[in-house]
This record gives C-alpha cells, sequence and structure tokens, in this order.
C-alpha cells in the first residue's frame, strides 16, 4: 500500500507541470496588476513626473557647464563635469552624459507603460472623461518633453512609443531626428487639446503640466527646429517655423495666466513658488520619506563655501565651477542679477578664493540640514520672460510682429526690472541673445541659446581664445554640439547604433 | 542569476536572468610530516597548497561576453566564453609618449600629447578607445598556499606561519582617489607619483605621465596590480613549565609563558594600496553588480602578544 502511495505521489510530482510558468508575481505589483482605481493612475501618472527630478541637475551639468558661462576646465583632479567644459572627446562614460540617456528613456519607459494600461483599462476605471483626457495629457506632455531632452543631447534616438521588452530593444536603432520630432509634435499636440489652463487645476494640482506649458514646449520646439542644421544630425532642421512657434506664444500672452514680476529676485523667492512668472515648473517638497526634495541649487556652488564660510553642512558641490570673467564683464554695474546670481570670491581663515561661482538658488537661510537632497524649492522650467524673449529671437528672425513692442519693449522691460537705466532701440538678434545671457545666468539656457542661433561655433571659439588662458582647452568643434551615446549601450548591443561624429 | 546589462531604450539598465554557466575546477593537497620525534626536541610541518579555476562556458542567447557595467567610467569587467569569470578588462598600458611616437603616428587616446601615457592599440585600427580594451588577468588566485612548522625543545616551543597566494589580480578602485590619470597636485596622489613624467628630459620612470593631462582617461592598468603576496602570519615562542614549587608547596600545576608576532614580514606587489585581499568597496559602484574591490582598506595590523597561562 504504502509503495503504491509513494508512487502515485512520484507520478503526480513528474506530471503536475504542463502548462508554461507565466504568473504574476504576489509579493509586488506590476504593470498589469497595478492600475486598479482612479488613484492607481494618479499614483502612475506621478511615477511619470518623477523621471523630471534630476532635469535641472542635468540643464546645470551639460548645459551650463558646456557653454560659455562657465569657466569649469579642469582643477587638477578629475571632476565629472571636466570633460564636459573643456570639450574631451572622450566623455561616452561619462556619469552626466549616461545619465541624461538613461533617466530620459525610463522617464519614456513610464510614459509609454501608463498610456498602455490607460488605454487598456482607462475608459472602464475612471469614468470621468474629462480627468481621463487630463491624465492622458500630461503622460503626451511628459514624453515629448523627455523626447525633446534626448535630441537636444544626442540627436538621433530610438524612437520608442511602446513597452519594448529587452529582445525588441536590440533590434530598434536610432531614429532620424525629424522622426522624433514628428512623434513629440503628435504628442505635445495632444497635450495642448487635453489639458485645461493653470487657473483650471485645483490647488494641490496646480503643479501639473497644463495646457500653456503644453504649448511653450512646442514654440520652443518649433524655434529648435528652425535653428540651422549644422551637419552633425542635431536637433536644427533649419526649418523657417518661427511663426509657428509665435502663434503658440501669442496664446499664453493672451490667455492673460502670467505675467512678468516686478522684482527679479521675488522670480526665485522660496516663499513666492508657483509665481505669476511659472509656466510650467519642477515641484519638490522637503521632509518626506523617502526624500524628494531638490538638489540643483547646489549643483554650481562649492561646498567650501556652505561649510567654512557659511557653516552649514555640506551639500556636495565640491570644487569650483568659476563663472567666466568674460560673463562678469557683460553686466553692468547697476545691474541686479549680478549680485543676485553671482557669489563673487569667498574667504575664510587664509583661504582666499577670487573666482566667483552661481549662487542664484541658494536661499542661506533655507538651507536643509538633514539632508542636502532635500531642497525646499522647485524649478522653474518655462518662465514668462523667458517666453516673452524668445517671441521677440521669432521677431527678429522674420515671424509676425513688431520690432518696437515684441523686441525694444520686452528687452527694456527685462532690464528696467534688472536695475539699468539705458533704453535700447533697434535691438539686435546680438543684443537679445547678451541680455538672455545676463538674464538666465545658472538657467541652463545659454547652450541651447548658442546653438538655435547658429552662433555656438564662432561665440565659443572667441571666447575660448580670450577666456581659457592656461590653455586647457582646445579649438571648438562643430560636434561638440551634440554628446556622444553613451559607451555603455554602444556595449550592449554592439554595432546596433552609430556614435556621433568626433566621439 | 546575475543581472544582464540591457538597452535604456527599454527603460530599464539591467534585468535579472540565468546569465550562463561556469565550470570550476580545483585541487587541494596537504602534507603534515613529522620530521624530527625526539624525547628533548620535535619539529614538525603541514604544507597545504589549492589550486581554483573557473571558466565561463555559456552565456544567455549564446552570446560570447557581457561586460558589467560600471558607475565609474566604461566597464573593466567582463564574463567571456572560455574565460574566467569577471576576468578584468581594460586597456593596455605601454610606458610614456614621446613626441617621436607622435610623429611616428602613435594610436592616440583623444588629445594625448607628449608626457601622457602610450596606450596599446589592440585592435590596430589607428585610435585608442574602448575596443582597445583586452584581458589582463581575473581576480581569484591561481594558487592559495600555508606552511605551518612547529618546533618543541625541552620546555620550549617555536611556530610559524607563512601564508601566501599567486596568479591574481586586482583592480584598484582606489586609484580613482590617489592615482588618477594626469592627477594635478590638488589632491593626495600616490607615492610613485613623484616619479612622473616631467619633461622630455625628466621623464621619470615610465610608469605615470605628466601632471594636469587634459585627454581625458580611460581605464587601463595603471590601476591593475597583481595580488601575489607571501607573508609570516605568525610566530609564537613560548616556554612551558609544570608543578612549579614554592617553600616545598605545590602551589601551581602548569604554566605557560608565550609571545606572538602577527604579520610582522612579508611581500606584496600592490603598491597603489595597502592590503591586496583588502575588499572594502564595490568596484563597479553598481548595487546591480556587486564586485569586491579594494577602496582605501587598512593594512593588517601588526600584532605583539605576550601572553601567561597558568593552572592551578
Amino acid at each position: 500500500m504504502k509503495k503504491i502511495l509513494y508512487l502515485a505521489l512520484s507520478l503526480n510530482l513528474l506530471s503536475a507541470c504542463d502548462m508554461d510558468l507565466d504568473q504574476q508575481p504576489i509579493s509586488q505589483a506590476s504593470s498589469d496588476t497595478y492600475f486598479q482605481t482612479v488613484d492607481d493612475f494618479n499614483q502612475g501618472l506621478n511615477a511619470v513626473y518623477s523621471s523630471l527630478r534630476g532635469y535641472p541637475d542635468r540643464l546645470m551639468n551639460l548645459s551650463e557647464t558646456r557653454s560659455d558661462n562657465l569657466h569649469a576646465i579642469s582643477d587638477g583632479g578629475v571632476r565629472d563635469w571636466e570633460g564636459i567644459n573643456s570639450f574631451h572627446r572622450t566623455i561616452a562614460s561619462n556619469p552626466y552624459v549616461e545619465e541624461a540617456w538613461e533617466t530620459n528613456f525610463n522617464g519614456i519607459f513610464r510614459a509609454n507603460n501608463y498610456l498602455e494600461q490607460l488605454a487598456e483599462k482607462g475608459e472602464s476605471i475612471i469614468l470621468d472623461e474629462e480627468i481621463r483626457r487630463r491624465m492622458e495629457g500630461q503622460a503626451r506632455f511628459l514624453r515629448a518633453f523627455y523626447y525633446f531632452d534626448l535630441i537636444r543631447y544626442f540627436g538621433s534616438v530610438p524612437l520608442i512609443d511602446r513597452v519594448v521588452d529587452a529582445t525588441e530593444a536590440k533590434a530598434i536603432p536610432r531614429s532620424p531626428v525629424s522622426e522624433v520630432y514628428n512623434l513629440i509634435m503628435e504628442d505635445v499636440n495632444t497635450a495642448i487639446s487635453y489639458l485645461p489652463a493653470p487657473s483650471d487645476y485645483t490647488l494641490e494640482d496646480k503643479g501639473r503640466a497644463n495646457k500653456y506649458s503644453a504649448k511653450m514646449l512646442l514654440g520652443l520646439v518649433y524655434m529648435t527646429r528652425s535653428g540651422p542644421d549644422l551637419g552633425i544630425g542635431g536637433a536644427g532642421l533649419n526649418t523657417n517655423e518661427w511663426d509657428k512657434a509665435v502663434e503658440q506664444f501669442n496664446d499664453i500672452i493672451t490667455s492673460n495666466e502670467f505675467a512678468l514680476l516686478p522684482s527679479y529676485s521675488a522670480i526665485f523667492d522660496y516663499d513666492n513658488e508657483r509665481n505669476e512668472e511659472v509656466i510650467f515648473n519642477i515641484e519638490y517638497a522637503s521632509g518626506a520619506n523617502p526624500i524628494v526634495g531638490s538638489t540643483f541649487p547646489w549643483v554650481l556652488v562649492p561646498d567650501i563655501w556652505f561649510v567654512e564660510v557659511l557653516g552649514l553642512p555640506t551639500q556636495g558641490g565640491l570644487t569650483i565651477r568659476p563663472v567666466a570673467a568674460d560673463l562678469l564683464r557683460a553686466y553692468e554695474t547697476e545691474d541686479v542679477r549680478r549680485s543676485f546670481s553671482i557669489q563673487e570670491g569667498y574667504s575664510y581663515g587664509n583661504v582666499v578664493e577670487t573666482r566667483s561661482f552661481v549662487k542664484k538658488f541658494v536661499d542661506i537661510a533655507k538651507v536643509p540640514t538633514t539632508s542636502r537632497f532635500d531642497w525646499p524649492i522647485n524649478y522653474i522650467v518655462y518662465r514668462y520672460t523667458d517666453l516673452l524673449m524668445l517671441k521677440a529671437e521669432c521677431v527678429l528672425n522674420g515671424a509676425p510682429g513688431s520690432t518696437d513692442t515684441d523686441v525694444d519693449a520686452v528687452v527694456n522691460a527685462v532690464r528696467e526690472r534688472a536695475g539699468l537705466t539705458t533704453t535700447l532701440t533697434g535691438v539686435t538678434k546680438a543684443q537679445l541673445l547678451e541680455e538672455r545671457r545676463r538674464e538666465f545666468i545658472g538657467e541652463g539656457t545659454r547652450w541651447f541659446d548658442l546653438i538655435r542661433s547658429g552662433t555656438v561655433e564662432t561665440t565659443m571659439q572667441a571666447w575660448i581664445e580670450t577666456e581659457d588662458t592656461g590653455g586647457q582647452m582646445r579649438d571648438f568643434q562643430m560636434e561638440y554640439v551634440l554628446y556622444p551615446v553613451p559607451q555603455s549601450e554602444m556595449n550592449t548591443a554592439p554595432g546596433l547604433y552609430d556614435q556621433n561624429p568626433g566621439y | 542569476m546575475l543581472n544582464v546589462p540591457t538597452m535604456w531604450s527599454t527603460g530599464f539598465g539591467s534585468l535579472l536572468d540565468n546569465a550562463g554557466t561556469v565550470q570550476s575546477r580545483g585541487w587541494d593537497l596537504e602534507i603534515t610530516s613529522r620530521n624530527i620525534q625526539r624525547d628533548n626536541f620535535s619539529w614538525s610541518s603541514s604544507f597545504n597548497l589549492s589550486h581554483n579555476t573557473n571558466k565561463v562556458t555559456q552565456l544567455i542567447g549564446d552570446q560570447q561576453e557581457i561586460l558589467i557595467p560600471s558607475s565609474f567610467d566604461i566597464e573593466h569587467s567582463i564574463l567571456r566564453v572560455g574565460q574566467p569569470m569577471y576576468s578584468i578588462y581594460v586597456v593596455q598600458q605601454d610606458g610614456i609618449l614621446t613626441q617621436q611616437d607622435i610623429d611616428n603616428g602613435a594610436a592616440l587616446y583623444g588629445t594625448q600629447v607628449a608626457g601622457d601615457p602610450r596606450y596599446v592599440d589592440a585592435n590596430g585600427d589607428g585610435v585608442i578607445d574602448a575596443e582597445d580594451r583586452v584581458i589582463v588577468g581575473h581576480p581569484n588566485p591561481n594558487y592559495v598556499w600555508g606552511i605551518t612548522n612547529d618546533f618543541k625543545y625541552k620546555n620550549f616551543d617555536l611556530s610559524f606561519m607563512f601564508q601566501g597566494q599567486s596568479g591574481g589580480h586586482l583592480y584598484s578602485l582606489l586609484g580613482r582617489a590617489l592615482g588618477r590619470t594626469g592627477q594635478g597636485a590638488s589632491d593626495n596622489a600616490l607615492g610613485f607619483y613623484r616619479d612622473r613624467w616631467r619633461s622630455a628630459e625628466d621623464p621619470g620612470e615610465g610608469r605615470v605621465g605628466k601632471a594636469y593631462s587634459t585627454f581625458g582617461r580611460i581605464k587601463n592598468t595603471d590601476w591593475l596590480y597583481s595580488s601575489d603576496y607571501w607573508r609570516l602570519r605568525n610566530v609564537t615562542f613560548g616556554y612551558n613549565f609544570r608543578d612549579l614549587r614554592l617553600a616545598g608547596q605545590s602551589w601551581l600545576n602548569s604554566g605557560r609563558v608565550y609571545l606572538t608576532l602577527e604579520n610582522f614580514w612579508g611581500r606584496d606587489k600592490y603598491d597603489g594600496g595597502l592590503n591586496p585581499e583588502s575588499a572594502n568597496t564595490n568596484l563597479s559602484g553598481d548595487d546591480d553588480y556587486l564586485e569586491a574591490g579594494d577602496y582605501g582598506g587598512l593594512a593588517l595590523p601588526k600584532t605583539i602578544t605576550f601572553g601567561i597561562n597558568l593552572t592551578f
């Protein structure tokens, strides 16, 4: 009897498993099981937003540091940013370069996954169609935002508009920039039609992408496309769509949802977040667990200033990334933006540092003492001053508008706010660009301004010749406009991607 | 099971998978000999030797190799079919570039100039890049051995133990702090940086290139060290006494006085750190790919122990 029982048991064991092992994990939620309620869709959407967290830091590392705003060449160590500013050709495995690729693709995956789940289950779970459309609009805005960030840094990238697995991904090459733009524009246009104005959001949702964030993105996309084709596969396609950009910008202006603030410092005031300048910002909360605060305020600030000069806890900015002497000279003496944005040297004990750095986003009274990853300040991605000056640039490039009211008046308003009294007339593109440089120092716009205006090669070369007196930089090459594809990507699927020229 | 790198276009950098198969082989040998056994004197020795190797025999999807990602620069570790696991895979440095090398068309990495390290153009394409990496070693030693000797003479005893290993390498992350390519004077540097290249007339010992170089960095053999060492781990010298009598009275049954020295003598080839065996950091810098390595591990302490054992 016992033997028969064993035999039966063993037969049972041998024959039990004739179905494929395809089980949902019980202990963890998966994409297929997570989305059950409206709140789940809200949480899932927040996850798509969370890939924005490092966006401002990236702007400072890859845009501000690469431009002529900072002269952050080697100080004798090998800080990860040194190869960025001094144009090493060997930065394909630079952590900042890798981060830009990886975080954006992670955000794109999250958006794709969210949009797939929303298409599959949204209608049966989220009964309010308006809410559903807002959710789709935000996810689409973010996917476009991440792709736009990618093409500005890398040029062509693989075009992924659905969830792909590891095997599929190894067969998807980089798509031309023009095809990536098609997806971006399709997404942004959907976002524009699905998203509400900021005033239609309840207070707790005010930080979400709105219709005008999407219009601002679309305007910037048109302007970037209209920039010259530099022959390196970059984001400029010489499309002459300045007028289309102005259309978008005009809608934002006539909405009357936004305004110029009367004071420059008020824009960045820790107690004045979500002010009238803000068209789109990245919102950070401090004191949460896990930590979700911001880090960008100290990225360009040497640690020693916090620790030795101010007696505050270490923040992690390591060594100084000096403001270019050329930019310091560009400020007139009465310009309030200089003293607000720049700390000109410091000293403690016997140490005297004469070089300057950008402290624009630091409020000394608000430095977190518990964690340097937990600053309590939002990052303004699109602000109204930027919009007005971008529109002025389109007008100077031939888009409809008046040079008096749309260019001179805007530049003069910005200058007046900065404490400058001389009024300019007949503002040129070069003057506008210089004014933008002074206004947006530390905000990571300069590098893209130079590329879009077609002056990157001449401006950077002239700057290197005067600024780099130590001879640590070499001649500027057009190839430096793009970053290399991360080496790890080249290695994981050899031959799938072509590396950008020059790397 | 291993985290296998995936394309980031999936949204993720790695995937936990059955990555392949590995074959491990080895043998152990131990010999104990009582060389001399007399009433007053004895000497015995023990010797052990073990040899262990492993090699990757197959990888997922019939790949020939998987590079192990690193948070610090390009990968330096590889799983390749037919090779030991986690073989060290970097560009080889071969002295220092001279102007003559450059004039003769030597392969360069980025914008190298005379005084920078000279690298081996392994694939012969005229430039140095990540494709020029080759397997230069593996972390596990081929042989690990130990010898113990015990002597006894009357009431004295002496024992010592040697230990060593050979055939392995370590890739020292401490170089990231103290031994970077072209490192300048703003940080501490390893001692041998004093013999760096200073000028064509004063080229140093041919190991470290010029300071303040600006061509960038590629992982290369400058952080590679042999993990070979031998060491006198332990010497103990003792004296035993029994049935100690004072004033005709037995008040101590037995006793022993001894002196032990640990780690007082030895040699290794790791001049970029203190202990070739230390494992105090994750070399890859990435939690998905754990790899033991040295980041400023402390030296083994030299210890003197003086002891008395008494039995009443």
